[in-house]
This record gives C-alpha cells, structure tokens and sequence, in this order.
C-alpha cells in the first residue's frame, strides 16, 4: 500500500509540475497524513516539495517549507480534535490550497481551491471505502 | 498520536528545509538545482508531449490558422508602406534592438504560464521577451539552469499598445485568461477584427516589449458614452495551451 502512496504522489508531482496549478501533491500529502498519520509524511513533504521546486523553477525548499508547516498544522490539530472525518478534509483541503494558491501566486484562487476540496474528498472516500490503512 | 512523536521529525525536516531555502536564496545552490534538472527536464517533456493537446488540425483549425498568417502578412505590408512613406519623407522610424532569437521547446505549462526547457545556461534571463512567429507570447519570469518559467501575456501584465489600422493607442491589462485593450479614448476609433500590436515603450529600467509585436485581434468592443474610456477584448491569435516550441529574444 506504501507503493500505491508513492505511486499516487509521483503523479500529482508531474502533473502539477507540468501541466497544471491544481495543488495535487498537497491533497496527496493531506490524505496521506489523515489516512496513515506517521512522522513518514513528512518525508514524503520533504522531497515532494523539493522536486516540485526543481520542476516549476521555484527557490528550492519553498514548496517543502510550505508543506512541512502545513502538515505540521494538521498533526497539533488531530491531538485534540478528530481529523478523519469528511468535514475537516473538505475545510482543511479547501484552506490548504488557498494558502497554497495565494503563497505561489497562482490565478483563480478560490475555484481551484474548489475543485481540490472535491479531488480531497473523492481520494479521501476512495480510501474510506478501500479501508486503506497505510 | 502525542505531540512529541511526530515533532522532533518535524524539526530535523524543517530545520534541513529552512537552510536548503536559504542557500538557494543565496545562490548557493545553482549548480546542484542544475544537474537535477538535467534528470527532470526530459521526464517533464516527456509528461507535457504525452497530454498536450497536440491533436492534427481540423479543416475549420486550418483555415483559422490560414486566416491568422494573413492578418499577420497584412500587418507586415502596413507597417512596410508605413515605413516607406516615413523614410520618404525624411523621418527615420526608430530601429527594433536586434537580438538573437533561441529557439526553446515548451516542456511545461498552464494557461497563465509556460515551461521551457532553456536557462541561464542558454544566456535566458529573467525579462527577455519570448515569440512565436511574429506573435508576443510574454516574458521570462524566472529561470534556474536549465529551464525558464514564461508568464504569458494573458496573465497580470500591463503594458502600451496601438491598432495597426486606424494607430489607436491604449494599454493592453491581461486579467488571468483574457486582455483588454483598455484606456481608449472614446473619440478614438475601434473595429472588431482589428489586429493590436505593441507600441515599444520601456520603463526606467530598460523592460518592456520591443514596438510592432502583435498581440492579437479586437473581438469586442465596449463602449459607453457615459464613460471616460473605451475598452476591448483582444484575443491572441496564437493558442498558448497548444505552443510546442517559442523563442527568446536574447538580448546583445
């Protein structure tokens, strides 16, 4: 299951890194933190940030920070709060991605911060439904 | 989870993050961003070629692109007869910078950006002007080693541009998909059709578009009486989602 996760997260990284502003390896990176809620996460943050760097001419290290902290924001929360759950994928992906959006100074915010909740949403619910427990 | 498990591997994570950030805001890390590159580079061409939309034309996707290369002939025959009766008359037109034109292959790209697969390697820098035929794509807006980031035209820029027919001058405001040629006045004349081009002004840091590049075609017009201006869609002949391949004006 650790494979289908890398095979995931090497798909979001080319298709954002080539094709589109969508902050897919955030979503990824998201799920993957609710779903398996290991510090390996944040492995997979580091070196996701720094080939997304390295693919759309960003100071290296800008998109590993970012999602470091992020995923850092989500771990304090899930100490007191559930997190696996729909409503905090849809509000955390959807803030996320604002953040995410603005912070790059990308176009369209807040319809591609839409449309990630929804692509949240379906992976969270692929994962639900597959009981995967990575 | 407690908080002390997943924190001290935050830290050793942020920490190796933080100074990776701050070397490459030094530029410290060129050479090594550099050599990744030369492994990125042809996976990203390899992704962008395999979903691009580099579908064969259509007969109607012909005669439009037909129909586009003789708007652009038109233009290049006014401008010519323009030239001539200013030279006849003894003005001498100012003379457009002539920088070499490098080919690059787009390897990347969105509708408000595009990847190139060439650098600083290359003698790119961060303002070269980038075109395909004679039709302004945008500016060089970033670049590492080995390949550059073009925000296109359509994307947050802002500069002066005139109609070929009738040498309306306004400025051309790209708001994310589209352009408006905005700031007309309303006295001034604009027709559906006409073709925009640019009108070469710099600012004090010597950036800007070189004159006559042509930006697109008027297809609205929007105009009020009870407004101090008039403003136009313009739409650019060129489909930047389907560029295979610009080029940079690299600069003497």
């Amino acid at each position: 299951m650790l494979i289908l996760l890398l095979i995931l997260l090497s798909v979001s990284i080319l298709l954002e890194g080539t094709m589109t502003t969508l902050p897919f390896v955030l979503i990824v990176l998201l799920i993957s933190g609710i779903a398996r809620r290991s510090t390996m996460v944040f492995s997979l943050a580091f070196f996701a940030g720094l080939i997304l760097d390295l693919l759309t001419v960003r100071l290296l290290g800008s998109t590993a920070l970012f999602f470091l902290l992020f995923l850092f924001l989500i771990f304090l929360y899930q100490k007191k709060y559930e997190i696996n759950s729909y409503p905090f994928v849809l509000v955390s992906s959807f803030a996320g991605a604002i953040l995410y959006l603005n912070f790059f100074d990308y176009n369209s915010v807040f319809v591609q911060a839409g449309i990630s909740s929804v692509i949240a949403l379906i992976l969270f619910s692929g994962f639900k439904i597959a009981k995967i427990n990575l | 989870m407690q908080k002390k498990n997943f924190f001290p591997a935050f830290l050793i994570f942020f920490i190796f993050t933080l100074l990776i950030y701050i070397f490459s805001q030094l530029g410290l890390l060129k050479r090594l961003t550099g050599f990744f590159e030369r492994g990125t580079v042809p996976i990203q061409r390899l992704v962008f070629n395999t979903f691009a939309d580099n579908d064969t034309p259509t007969d109607l996707e012909k005669v439009k692109e037909e129909n586009d290369k003789l708007a652009t002939q038109v233009v290049n025959l006014q401008e010519v007869e323009r030239e001539n009766r200013a030279l006849r008359d003894q003005f001498a037109a100012s003379g457009i910078s002539s920088g070499e034109l490098l080919a690059a292959e787009v390897i990347g790209g969105t509708n408000d950006k595009i990847i190139i697969d060439k650098g600083e390697r290359d003698n790119v820098r961060a303002g070269n002007v980038v075109v395909f035929k004679d039709n302004l794509i945008g500016q060089i807006a970033k670049t590492s080693a080995t390949i550059s980031v073009i925000n296109v035209i359509t994307n947050d820029t802002s500069f002066t541009a005139k109609t070929v027919k009738n040498q309306t001058q306004g400025v051309i405001k790209g708001l994310g998909h589209s352009m408006i040629f905005d700031n007309v006045t309303l006295s001034d004349k604009l027709e559906k059709g006409e073709i925009v081009l640019t009108q070469g002004d710099v600012d004090e840091n010597g950036q800007g578009f070189p004159p006559d590049l042509v930006i697109g075609k008027i297809a609205s017009i929007n105009k009020k009486a009870s407004s101090l201006f008039q403003s136009a869609e313009v739409r650019s002949l060129v489909n930047f989602g389907s560029l295979e391949m610009v080029f940079v004006r690299i600069e003497d």
